[in-house]
């Protein structure tokens, strides 16, 4: 009996099985190939909402059997390409024909734009480390050197400070998150080089625009260096570092959804100032004191909050005096800066991404002895920023970007001669923008942007319609780039003291460029033209908005890495024609920062046997336009060209040490900026002028980063 | 005899039922069971992108399943080692590192496992561009596998992995590493103690075999 029942069990169990087997199947067969027509390999074919499927062989053909009935959709997928549907009756699926079309890059994320300068590497290829910027010979671990060295940046050895395609360095902004940095600059003795006040370590994205940006970004004639730190931090480690200008410290805290880290820095030239001495009569030697901390949390459903915190204070004494005036005076400057950002980024369903953010910007400055002996000034600047920003992706083919910013800024100046105050003034005033930004895929090869900025300006209660277009057309790894866009930028606190009705001044961009990346080669073509009006001059102390110019140029780059192994080199060259009448120009002239040829070569070489990076840099510029009042005219010299030969060497001594040493202007060549005349005519009925050159000709450094805890090792970072 | 009739009846009736009911899971273990003996079987990279897409259209269909998607950014990852191609292999790291991060989404799946598979994803990164990727992410890499250990000691994956690429990490650094036998050994030890629920990760075992093979010769 138990075993009939066994039986019938299983007979139960054997017919409906065979039931379902023997049910109606169909065969689904075809080929499926790429838009130009060549069979695809591996794609996954299968029928929509169930299992069925398999993938095509190497000639692009697939079959399988289906017991699906009715109406069905078969899907074509592959990794790169968007997927393919065909609708149809189960029965007539045995011949058909599937075409997959390459993603359209565009919306992904476009990485090759006019003028911008991923460092970070959004082709995730290159996830650039702050570590390449420390270790490139001629960027002495600073983000500013380092980003010199790319095309349009000219060289200033003697402020440090970025000037890009023919526009002062006023005309470059920076952003830490999005959000405005009001002095990103460290604050240097007059012809000593400032460096960029926040550690490269700090950011894992480097991303510079050297014209053309984004309609996100205002208040800027020339460019914008936006940074963006880590969204989170999983490792826990701490380290320090001993440099031969100073020393500094710091670690990260990691837990499960948040980070903290915090960075302290002292800077005291003082020793090296002993050893090698430069052109200043020091009393007390500069000094620098750095506090930086960044708490990040990942919040549930994906969003992501930090906030960022930096102080610093500078203080410095020295004897000094103007030239040709015989009388030295004593200098003290001390500068407290402080910075606060704070950000929350969150990506919802549907295509929506939200943003919003508030940076704090304050810096304050003394200077007693700044001109005369027993003067005094103190300037103090502050910054609110608010930023928010919606962003929604319809389909592959459209996204629209939407946003509302603000800027509260304030700056109070006096200028004392106890007890009397001489000059100064205070403003206080907001620039006030929306922004819309359209993105859309006109084919597979053809990306389009339009955008716009509306911005008021309350100084002088003026509403401006800032426009921008872009059109970027590939063809493989070919891409074709072109850019139109109107920017602005209220002219520097010192004319806005004087005159609070000054326009903004704005500037017009064109830019074609052509790109070709490939097999670790980047290649990159561009010329650009810039048309500047409503430039704020001062002659004769009559503020007015009545400056113009233009600037253009051709920026040529080239990165291989794959040339020779272990060796990474670059080659940026630029042409730059520029003229303008701004300040207290009479004339319009070429500026006297700008050079017209400018040649970067930068080789990296990772050598195994000492485990060392090695680096050799070469900058050459052609000379800096000057006046000689002894002459007639404006502008007439030039100076001598512009060499610097840097060297640099990172050693690995072993997992938790660090060793790099930097030499900058090893051929110690006496590069002259300008020159300066006296006021007045000498005996000879001449003015006497003298060259300016940087405070130091030459710079070493050398320092050790140890990784005190746990396994990480070759790491300086401690964000 | 009747009384046996209605009973397989009911009995019959029920298991359709319950078929209906849990429609999914009978189905699921059936496919997951031909993908995952594909996977193990697989000999050739084509074989491995059809067990590849395999689980990637099973992980379509049950959407509430997190080992689907975890075998499809594993192979992923396998395939980004055995392409040469350097933009092949930057197209199935970036798809692994999306798979993990959608891994984290779901509520039962195990917690070590994923932080392994994100080293392992990391550590793709690295060996595909080792001068450039090496310094900005062993970090990330490292911190993944020891929170996988953290989360469950007797997970043998990442500590057979932490051993090898601290093994890579010294060679490159022309150094040695003495714990590398030592910390394989554990690994062993930790992969015979394991008993592995049905489909869960269980590779790596062989390799732990081989390597300790070569230290046994030293």
């Amino acid at each position: 009996m138990k075993t009939h029942c066994r039986f019938q069990i299983f007979l139960f169990v054997f017919l409906f099985q065979t039931i379902i087997s023997y049910a109606q199947t169909y065969t689904v067969a075809g080929i499926v190939v790429d838009d130009k027509g060549a069979p695809m390999m591996s794609v996954n074919i299968y029928i929509s909402e169930t299992l069925e499927g398999t993938s095509s062989r190497e000639d692009g053909s697939f079959d399988f059997k289906t017991t699906a009935k009715g109406e069905i959709t078969l899907c074509a997928q592959m990794l790169g390409y968007n997927p393919a549907y065909l609708k149809g009756e189960a029965s007539g699926m045995d011949r058909v024909h599937l075409v997959l079309h390459p993603q359209n890059i565009a919306l992904q994320e476009v990485f090759v734009t006019a003028g911008n300068y991923r460092l970070q590497g959004s082709s995730k290829w290159k996830e650039m480390s702050p570590v390449s910027i420390a270790t490139t010979a001629g960027a002495a671990g600073d983000i500013y050197n380092g980003i010199a060295l790319l095309p349009g940046v000219q060289a200033a050895g003697e402020s440090g400070k970025l000037m890009v395609r023919g526009g002062d360095s006023r005309e470059s902004q920076t952003f830490i998150d999005e959000m405005h940095v009001l002095s990103p600059y460290t604050y240097t003795p007059e012809n000593s080089a400032a460096r960029g006040r926040y550690s490269p370590f700090l950011f894992e994205g480097i991303n510079f625009s050297s014209g053309g940006f984004s309609s996100d970004y205002s208040q800027s004639l020339s460019s914008v260096l936006p940074l963006t730190t880590k969204d989170e931090s999983p490792v826990t480690k701490i380290g320090v570092s001993l440099l031969s200008v100073g020393m500094g410290g710091g670690g990260t805290k990691a837990w499960a959804s948040s980070s903290l880290s915090f960075n302290g820095d002292y800077q005291n030239i003082g020793p090296y100032n002993k050893l090698f001495p430069d052109n200043y009569d020091w009393i007390n030697p500069y000094q620098r004191i750095s506090g930086e901390s960044q708490f990040r949390k990942t919040l549930a459903n994906k969003g992501i909050w930090k906030t960022y915190l930096a102080y610093d204070r500078t203080s410095f004494a020295q004897h000094t005096s103007e030239a040709f005036n015989p009388i030295n005076r004593r200098l003290d400057f001390e500068e407290d800066n402080l910075y606060l950002n704070s950000t929350f980024r969150k990506t919802l369903g549907k295509g929506y991404k939200f943003f919003s953010g508030i940076a704090v910007s304050s810096n304050k400055k003394r200077i007693d002895g700044a001109k005369l002996a027993s003067d005094a000034l103190l300037d103090t600047e502050s910054e609110i920023h608010l930023k928010i920003k919606g962003e929604k992706r319809y389909s592959n083919l459209y996204k629209l970007t939407a946003g509302a910013e603000s800027m509260l800024r304030r700056d109070s100046l006096s200028y004392m001669y106890p007890p009397a105050v001489l000059t100064g003034g205070e403003i206080s005033h907001s620039i006030n923008s929306l922004f819309l930004i359209n993105d859309f895929n006109l084919s597979a090869s053809l990306q389009g942007n339009v955008s716009a900025r509306v911005e008021q300006t309350s100084l002088n209660n003026h509403w401006q319609i800032l426009p921008r277009a872009s059109l970027t057309y590939k063809m493989k790894d070919f891409y074709l780039s072109a850019i139109a866009g109107l920017y602005q930028q209220l002219p520097d606190n010192s004319f806005l003291l004087r005159n609070q009705h000054l326009s903004a001044e704005r500037c017009w961009q064109y830019i074609v460029g052509a790109y070709h990346e490939a097999n670790g080669k980047t290649f990159r073509l561009e010329v650009y033209n810039k048309k500047y009006h409503n430039l704020a001059t001062n002659l004769n102390n009559n503020y007015k908005s009545d400056g113009y110019g233009y600037a253009r140029g051709i920026d040529l780059f080239l990165n291989d890495r794959e040339v020779v192994k272990n060796l990474e080199y670059m080659l940026a060259y630029s042409y730059n024609d520029s003229k303008r009448k701004y300040g207290d120009y009479p004339v319009e002239a070429m500026p006297q920062y700008a050079t017209r040829h400018n040649l970067s070569v930068a080789l990296k070489y990772w050598f195994q046997p000492i485990r060392s990076t090695i680096g050799i840099t070469d900058r050459y510029a052609s000379g800096r336009p000057y006046h000689n009042p002894n002459e007639e005219g404006f502008m007439q010299h030039t100076t001598s060209p512009y060499n610097s030969l840097d060297l640099s060497i990172s050693f690995l001594l072993n997992k938790k040490v660090i060793i790099h040493a930097s030499a900058s202007n090893i051929l110690g060549r006496n590069n002259v900026y300008n020159y300066t005349y006296s006021s007045s005519r000498g005996e000879d009925g001449a003015f006497a002028g003298s060259p300016v050159n940087a405070s130091r000709n030459s710079f070493f450094m050398i320092g050790i980063f140890i990784t005190l805890s746990g396994n990480t090792a070759y790491d300086v970072s401690n964000f | 005899m009747k009384k046996m009739k209605l009973f397989l009846l009911i009995l019959s009736l029920s298991g359709l039922g319950f078929i209906n009911a849990q429609n999914a899971q009978p189905e699921f273990s059936d496919i997951m069971t031909r993908a995952y003996t594909s996977l193990q079987n697989a000999e050739s990279p084509q074989d491995l992108v059809n067990a590849r897409n395999t689980m990637e259209r099973i992980s379509m269909k049950f959407t509430d399943q997190w080992l689907p998607v975890y075998y499809t950014s594993y192979v992923d990852i396998i395939l980004s080692f055995v392409n040469e191609n350097k933009e092949t292999k930057l197209t199935y790291i970036t798809e692994a590192k999306e798979l993990v991060k959608k891994l984290n989404n779901y509520p039962d799946a195990d917690k070590s496992e994923v932080s392994t598979l994100t080293g392992f994803a990391l550590n793709a990164q690295i060996a595909a561009d080792p001068e450039n990727n090496g310094p900005a992410l062993f970090g990330e890499l490292i911190g993944a596998y020891k929170v996988a250990i953290a989360i469950d000691p007797s997970n043998p994956r990442p500590v057979y992995l932490l051993a090898r690429f601290n093994r890579d990490m010294a060679k490159f650094m022309g150094q040695t590493s003495p714990e590398f036998c030592k910390e394989l050994l554990k690994a062993k030890e930790l992969y015979e103690a394991r008993k592995d629920k049905p489909f869960y990760p269980s590779w790596g075992k062989e390799e732990v075999t081989r390597l300790l093979l070569e230290c046994n010769k030293q």
